[in-house]
C-alpha cells in the first residue's frame, strides 16, 4: 500500500519544553491512525506540524513520497492535507455553505457565486453521506452537525488526510457511533484519517494502527488488532492508566446542600434544567456526570449564585438556609467553596501576584485584613503556609500568578478553596490539565474533604475520575437527572448509556 | 400649531440630508470596521482631517472636486496610522482611538495656525466649495422635492455608499471574509485568509468614508475650515452604528435620525430657543436613543415565554391544589 | 535595595522613552512645517519654566494642578477597567453648581464654603454615578455614556450663566464673583498659585495609600485586572462600579471647585475646557499608567509641555498645539509598545 505521508524525525523546542523529540511516523493511504497520550504528551503539536500551523526545528515532512515544506496550513491543505481541530474553526453567524466555502469562494464576474456554492456543498455531502441544510445558520446546529460542516469544509478543499484533534470530546455516544460510520466511509473512499484521542476504547474499536506518545516521545507504534488497551496504557504511562484510589469506609452525615424542584430558564428562556432534586450529605463525594453542555455549567452557576438566568423556580438549601436567590458571597459565608473549570478567566487574576490571588477568599480575615487594611506581612506568611502545602511551584508569591504553570495555577486555586474547609466544596473539573503527580494530589485532598465530614460535589467529564472518587453518582441529560447509582455499583458502560439518554432499568 | 409648519418649509427638509451625510458617511464607515471586530472610535478624528485636507486641496488646488480627493487622502493616511497602531502592535482600542482624536485635532489645528496663518476658523472666497445639484422631475414635487433634492454631489454619493456598502459585505468574498474575520478571526486565519490585510483594508475604508464626511462638511454645508469642525459627529456615528446594528439599511435609519434631530436643534435656534439648549439636543437624542436600546434588548431577553408563563401557573395551581 | 530601582526603571522605560519619541517627533514635524526646533524648543523650557523671577515656573505649577488632580479622578476609575473619560463634564458640573451655591447661599461663610465644596463633589460624583449605573443595569460601555454626557453637561452650565445667573454689570458672560470670605487665598503673591492646591500632593498619598494598602484599594486593582474572579469571590462588582465611579466624577468636581473658588472666584463659562484640562488628564493618566505617584510627576510634565507651549508662541513663530501633537504622539507610542509586549503575553500563555 502506498504510504500517504510520513514525518520523519521532528524535533520541536518550545520556550520550556521539548515538545516532540524524534518522531517518526508513517501512515498509509486509506489507514486509519490513532495518535495517543496523555495531556501534554506532544499529540497535537505533531499534528499542528504536519497541517502547517508549526514549523518542526529539525525533521522532513513527505507527503505522497515527495519532500514538503508547509510554512502555513495553505500549504498543507494544498497537498490533499484537512484538519478538525478540537475547538471547531467555525463562524456561528454565517450559514453552513458560507461556512464550508470561506476563503475558497466560487466567482462570478467578481461577485460571490453563491448558486455554485451551494451546489458544491449539496453534491459533496450527498457524495460522502454527510446529510446538512447548507443554509442552516451553523450558530443554531447541535454539535454533531456542526462537525460534519468541519469535514465537509475539508472535503471541498480536496483533503486526502483528514486529521481530527479529539474529535469525540463533545459528542454523546450516539453521535459517537454515527462519527465512526463516517469515519469508515471516508477510509473505504481512499481517505487517510488520523484521529487524536486519548480514549482508548474508542481507539481499540476503529483504529488500524496506533501510535503512542509519552513526553514529547514515541513509545509504541502498534496494530490495533494485535494489542490491547492494558497494553496501550502502558506505553501511555509507564504504568496502567487506572486511578489507584482506596476510599476509607464513610458513614454520611446530616444534609448540608438540599436541591429541591429546580427549574431554570436561560436568556434564550431555553428550559435548561429540569425538575433537579438531589442532596450531598456530610462525608460525601456527589459526582455529576454528563457529556458538556446537557446542564452541568448551568447547575454549578445556580448554586454559586453566579449565573445571570432569568427564571429560576425551586429552592437551594445550604445548611438549612435557604439560599436560592442569595449574594454569592452570603453562600460563601453560609458554607461553600468552588473551584471553577476556567481557572485563568474566572478563578483567578493572572495579572495580580499569587498573593493577591489568594486575598480574594480571605477578605474577612481579621488577622490579615483589619479595618479594611490588609497588612503585608501577614498576609506574606499566609500565602508561604498555603503554597507550601498545597505543593504549589512558585518562585516568588508577588510575582504575577501569569508565570505560574497550568498545572500550579490550578494547584493555587485548588489551596485557596480547599483551606476554608467550608461544609460543601464544589469542583469542576478539577484535575484539567494536571500531571499525573499533580492529579493524585489532588485527589488526595478531595477524598481529605471527606475525612473531615464535609460534603464534596464534584463535575467532571473524565468518567475514570467519577468513578474513582463518587460515592453517588448522578447523570446528567439534555437538563434532567437522567439517573443516580451508587458509586460501588456503577461502571463505565453503565454510566455511559445514562449519559447518551438511555434510561436505566431499574436495577 | 405655528411653531410645527416649518416641517413642511422647503428650506428646513432640503437641511436634513446636509446633516444626515457626514453622519451616514462616518457611521457607514464604523459598520466596516465593526464588522472585522474593531470599534473604531477615531472616526472623530479622520473626519476632522478630511475637513481640513478638503479645504486645503480645495483652496490651493482651486477645484472643489480636487479638495475632496485631498480630503480623503488626509482621513485615509491618518486611517492608515491608526490600523498601524492598532492591527499591527495590536494597541488598545480606546485608548488608540482618543490617542488618535486627540493627534487630528491638535494636527489640525497646528496645520491651520502654519499653513493659513489663522486661527479659530479659515476661509476665503478663492474656497470652491461643492455645487448644489438638482434632480430635473423631482425637484418640482413638494415636501419629496426640497427633501431629496438641491444637494451635493457627496450626499447623493452617501445613498449610494449604503448600497455599496451592503453589496460588499454580503455579496462578494472579500466582504464575507470579513465577516469571518470580525466573528472568529483565528478560524479566518486557518482557512487563509490574512487577517492583517482584511483589517487594514477595512480600517482604510472607514478612512475614505470619513474623508468624504469631513470633505461634506467644509465644502459642502458651509466652505470654510473651522477649528475641531466634527464636533461631536463622530461619536454620534458611533451610536447610529450600534443602534442601526452594523446593518447598512439600519445605519442609514439611523444616521437619518440623528441628522434630523440636528438640523431640529438649529431650527429650534431659529425660534429662539438659547442656542446652548438646542446643540444640548443631538447628544440628549443619542444617549436617550442608546439607552432605549439597550433597555428594549433587555427586556427583550427578560420577557418570559409562554412555557415559563405556563410553568408559572402550574406551579400556582399545585400550590393551590397542594 | 536594588530591585526597587530595578522596578523603577522598569516602570520609567516606556514613559522615558514615549517622551523622547514624542518630543523627537515634534521636532521632525516643526521642520516639515519650516521652523527651527531647537528654537522651538528653547522657546518651550523657558515658557513652562523661566520668565521674570520664574514666573512661567509658577504658572506651570498652577496649570498642573487641575491636569493632576482630574488625572487621578481618571486614574482611579481606569485602575479599576472603566474607562470614565467624562472628567470634563463632570468638572464643569461641580465648579457650576458650587459658584451657584458660593454666590447665593444666605449661610454664613464657613458653612456655605464647606456646603459649596459637597455640591460640588456631590453633583459631578452623581453625574459620573450615573454612567456606571448605565452600565450595571443596560450595560452601555461606561466610556460612551461619560463621553457624550460631556456635551450636555458642557452646554447646560454654559446656558445657566448665559441666560439666568449673568453678572450683569460686569458686561461679559460670567457670574459674579463669589464672595470674598469664600475666595481660597494666593500663597504666591501676583500668581493664581492659591492655598487650595496643596490639596494636590495629599491627594497623591492618599490614593498611593489606598490602592496599596486597603482592601476598598485591593478590590479595585482586581476589578481592573480581571472582573469576573471579583465577582467569583463573592465581591459584589455592581457596587464596586457604582462607587468607584462616583468616587472619580467627585474628584473631578474637586478639582472644579478648587479651580473657581482659588484661581478666578467665578465660573466663566470655557474657563475650564479652553485650556484641555481634562484630556490633558486622561492623557496623563495613560502615561503615569494610572500610578497616583507617577500621574504627579506626569501631570507637571504634561504642564510644562503645555504652558510652555503658550510660551512658545509667544517667542518664536510655533504655534501652541504642537505640545497637544506632541502629547498625542507620546500616547500613541505607550500604547504601541504596551501592545506589543500584551500580545507576547497572550501567545506566551498556550495551555498544553
Amino acid at each position: 500500500m502506498a504510504l500517504a505521508f510520513e514525518l520523519n524525525h521532528i524535533h520541536k523546542y518550545f520556550p520550556n519544553v521539548k515538545a516532540n523529540d524524534d518522531i517518526t511516523l508513517a501512515v498509509e493511504k486509506g489507514e486509519i491512525h490513532a495518535i495517543v497520550g496523555e495531556n501534554g504528551a506532544g499529540k497535537t503539536t505533531l499534528m499542528n506540524i504536519l497541517y502547517g500551523l508549526y514549523q518542526p526545528d529539525s525533521g522532513e515532512i513527505k507527503i505522497n513520497g515527495e519532500k514538503k515544506v508547509f510554512h502555513s496550513p495553505l500549504d498543507a491543505i494544498k497537498n490533499g492535507l484537512g484538519m478538525v481541530h478540537q475547538n471547531f474553526m467555525l463562524f456561528s453567524k454565517l450559514s453552513v455553505w458560507e461556512n464550508i466555502v470561506y476563503g475558497a469562494e466560487p466567482m462570478k464576474l467578481g461577485f460571490l457565486d453563491k448558486n455554485t456554492a451551494r451546489n458544491t456543498v449539496i453534491a459533496l455531502s450527498k457524495q460522502y453521506n454527510l446529510e446538512i441544510d447548507p443554509d442552516a445558520k451553523v450558530g443554531d446546529l447541535p454539535v454533531g452537525v456542526r462537525q460534519r460542516v468541519e469535514i465537509l469544509k475539508a472535503l471541498y478543499r480536496k483533503a486526502e488526510i483528514l486529521i481530527f484533534d479529539e474529535p469525540t470530546a463533545v459528542l454523546t455516544p450516539q453521535e459517537q457511533t454515527v462519527f465512526f460510520e463516517v469515519l469508515r466511509n471516508l477510509a473505504s473512499n481512499g481517505k487517510t484519517i488520523i484521529f487524536i484521542t486519548h480514549k482508548l476504547n474508542e481507539v481499540m474499536a476503529i483504529s488500524d494502527r496506533i501510535t503512542v506518545l509519552r513526553s514529547g516521545k514515541v513509545t509504541a507504534q502498534l496494530k490495533t488488532a494485535e494489542t490491547s488497551i492494558h497494553e496501550i496504557s502502558r506505553h501511555m504511562v509507564g504504568h496502567d492508566l487506572t486511578f489507584n484510589i482506596i476510599k476509607d469506609e464513610c458513614s454520611i452525615g446530616d444534609v448540608i446542600l438540599s436541591v429541591k424542584n429546580l427549574n431554570v430558564f436561560d436568556k434564550e428562556n431555553f428550559h435548561v434544567l429540569k425538575n433537579i432534586s438531589f442532596d450531598v450529605h456530610e462525608g460525601e463525594i456527589v459526582g455529576i456526570a454528563g457529556v458538556a453542555g446537557n446542564g452541568q455549567d448551568e447547575l454549578i452557576r445556580v448554586i454559586t449564585g453566579l449565573s445571570s438566568v432569568n427564571y429560576i423556580f425551586g429552592n437551594i438549601l445550604l445548611n438549612a438556609a435557604d439560599i436560592t436567590f442569595l449574594s454569592n458571597h452570603f453562600r460563601r459565608e453560609t458554607g461553600l467553596s468552588y473551584i471553577p473549570e476556567d481557572r485563568t478567566e474566572v478563578g483567578s487574576a493572572l495579572k495580580a501576584s499569587v498573593a493577591e490571588n489568594i486575598l480574594i477568599g480571605y477578605l474577612n480575615n481579621s488577622q490579615i485584613v483589619h479595618n479594611g487594611i490588609i497588612s503585608e506581612t501577614q498576609l506574606t506568611i499566609f500565602c508561604q503556609k498555603l503554597v507550601t502545602k498545597y505543593q504549589v511551584k512558585t518562585s516568588d508569591i508577588h510575582e504575577a500568578a501569569a508565570n505560574l504553570s497550568g498545572g500550579n495555577l490550578q494547584k493555587l486555586i485548588i489551596s485557596r478553596e480547599m483551606n476554608h474547609s467550608s461544609k460543601l466544596l464544589i469542583a469542576e473539573q478539577p484535575t484539567r490539565g494536571v500531571d499525573i503527580g499533580g492529579i493524585e494530589f489532588i485527589h488526595k485532598n478531595i477524598l481529605e474533604q471527606r475525612s473531615q465530614r464535609n460534603g464534596v460535589l464534584l463535575v467532571s467529564t473524565e468518567l475514570s475520575e467519577i468513578l474513582a472518587l463518587s460515592d453517588r453518582i448522578i447523570v446528567f441529560y439534555e437538563g434532567k437527572i437522567i439517573g443516580e447509582v451508587n458509586g460501588d455499583q456503577a461502571d463505565e458502560n453503565m454510566i455511559g448509556m445514562m449519559m447518551a439518554g438511555v434510561i436505566p432499568q431499574n436495577s | 400649531m405655528e411653531n410645527l409648519s416649518f416641517l413642511t418649509d422647503p428650506i428646513f427638509l432640503n437641511s436634513i440630508f446636509r446633516f444626515v451625510a457626514p453622519i451616514l458617511f462616518a457611521a457607514l464607515g464604523g459598520m466596516l470596521c465593526t464588522h472585522v471586530g474593531i470599534t473604531n472610535i477615531a472616526l472623530e478624528g479622520f473626519i476632522v482631517m478630511g475637513c481640513f485636507g478638503a479645504v486645503l486641496g480645495s483652496y490651493f488646488l482651486k477645484s472643489a472636486f480636487l479638495g475632496v480627493i485631498t480630503g480623503v487622502l488626509f482621513s485615509v493616511l491618518v486611517s492608515l496610522l491608526y490600523a498601524f497602531l492598532k492591527v499591527s502592535f495590536g494597541a488598545d482600542e480606546v485608548v488608540v482611538g482618543l490617542a488618535l482624536n486627540l493627534f487630528c485635532s491638535s494636527m489640525t489645528v497646528f496645520l491651520l495656525r502654519s499653513i493659513f496663518k489663522v486661527t479659530g476658523s479659515f476661509t476665503s472666497p478663492d474656497l470652491k466649495g461643492l455645487g448644489i445639484i438638482n434632480i430635473p422631475f423631482i425637484r418640482s414635487i413638494p415636501i419629496v422635492g426640497p427633501l431629496f433634492s438641491g444637494h451635493t454631489a457627496l450626499i447623493y454619493i452617501s445613498w449610494l455608499f449604503v448600497f455599496l456598502t451592503y453589496i460588499l459585505l454580503y455579496r462578494t468574498a472579500f466582504g464575507l471574509r470579513m465577516r469571518g474575520v470580525g466573528e472568529h478571526s483565528e478560524a479566518s486565519s486557518t482557512l487563509g485568509v490574512n487577517v492583517h490585510k482584511t483589517k487594514y483594508i477595512a480600517i482604510l475604508l472607514s478612512g475614505v468614508l470619513c474623508g468624504l464626511a469631513g470633505a461634506q462638511l467644509s465644502l459642502g454645508n458651509v466652505t470654510m475650515f473651522v477649528e475641531d469642525m466634527s464636533s461631536g459627529r463622530g461619536w454620534i456615528a458611533i451610536v447610529a452604528n450600534l443602534l442601526g446594528q452594523s446593518l447598512p439599511l439600519g445605519v442609514f435609519l439611523s444616521s437619518l435620525l440623528f441628522g434630523f434631530v440636528t438640523s431640529l436643534s438649529f431650527r429650534f435656534q431659529g425660534l429662539g430657543w438659547a442656542s446652548e439648549l438646542t446643540e444640548m439636543l443631538p447628544y440628549i437624542i443619542t444617549i436617550i436613543s442608546l439607552v432605549l436600546v439597550y433597555i428594549f434588548s433587555d427586556k427583550k431577553m427578560k420577557r418570559p415565554s409562554k412555557e415559563i408563563l405556563a410553568y408559572k401557573n402550574e406551579q400556582m395551581n399545585h400550590r393551590t391544589d397542594g | 535595595m536594588d530591585s526597587r530601582i530595578l522596578n523603577f526603571w522598569k516602570a520609567i522605560k516606556l514613559p522615558l522613552l514615549a517622551v523622547s519619541g514624542g518630543f523627537l517627533l515634534g521636532a521632525l514635524l516643526m521642520i516639515l512645517v519650516g521652523y527651527d526646533p531647537i528654537t522651538g524648543y528653547a522657546a518651550l523650557l523657558d515658557g513652562a519654566f523661566g520668565g521674570k523671577r520664574s514666573a512661567n515656573l509658577v504658572g506651570t505649577l498652577v496649570r498642573a494642578a487641575p491636569i493632576i488632580g482630574l488625572a487621578l479622578g481618571a486614574g482611579l476609575a481606569f485602575t479599576g477597567g472603566f474607562f470614565n473619560i467624562g472628567g470634563e463634564g463632570q468638572m464643569v458640573l461641580g465648579a457650576i453648581s458650587s459658584t451657584l451655591v458660593g454666590i447665593y447661599s444666605p449661610f454664613p461663610a464657613r458653612i456655605t464654603f464647606i456646603l459649596s465644596l459637597f455640591t460640588a463633589i456631590l453633583v459631578s460624583g452623581t453625574y459620573a454615578w450615573i454612567c456606571a449605573r448605565m452600565d450595571v443595569r443596560f450595560k452601555i460601555p461606561v466610556f460612551i455614556s461619560s463621553l457624550l454626557l460631556n456635551y450636555p453637561a458642557n452646554y447646560f452650565a454654559t446656558y445657566l450663566v448665559n441666560h439666568h445667573f449673568r453678572d450683569r454689570a460686569s458686561g461679559v458672560v460670567q457670574t459674579q464673583k463669589i464672595p470674598t470670605s469664600l475666595q481660597i487665598p494666593k500663597i504666591i503673591p501676583n500668581s493664581q498659585f492659591h492655598a487650595g492646591i496643596i490639596i494636590i500632593p495629599v491627594l497623591v498619598v492618599l490614593l498611593t495609600w489606598l490602592l496599596k494598602k486597603t482592601e476598598i484599594g485591593y478590590k479595585i486593582r482586581m476589578s481592573g485586572f480581571n472582573r469576573k474572579f471579583l465577582a467569583y469571590g463573592g465581591v459584589d462588582t455592581a457596587k464596586l462600579e457604582t462607587g468607584l465611579m462616583f468616587a472619580s466624577g467627585a474628584i473631578m468636581g474637586l478639582i472644579g471647585f478648587l479651580e473657581v473658588f482659588g484661581t478666578r472666584y467665578r465660573y466663566i463659562p470655557g474657563m475650564l475646557t479652553t485650556p484641555l484640562y481634562a484630556w490633558t488628564a486622561i492623557t496623563t493618566a495613560i502615561l503615569a499608567d494610572n500610578n497616583p505617584l507617577g500621574i504627579l510627576i506626569a501631570g507637571f510634565l504634561m504642564s510644562a509641555i503645555q504652558n510652555g507651549g503658550y510660551g512658545m508662541e509667544r517667542m518664536s513663530e510655533v504655534p501652541r498645539e504642537i505640545s497637544r501633537v506632541i502629547q498625542s504622539i507620546i500616547i500613541m507610542i505607550i500604547c504601541a509598545v504596551s501592545g506589543l509586549k500584551g500580545s507576547l503575553l497572550r501567545s506566551d500563555k498556550k495551555d498544553s
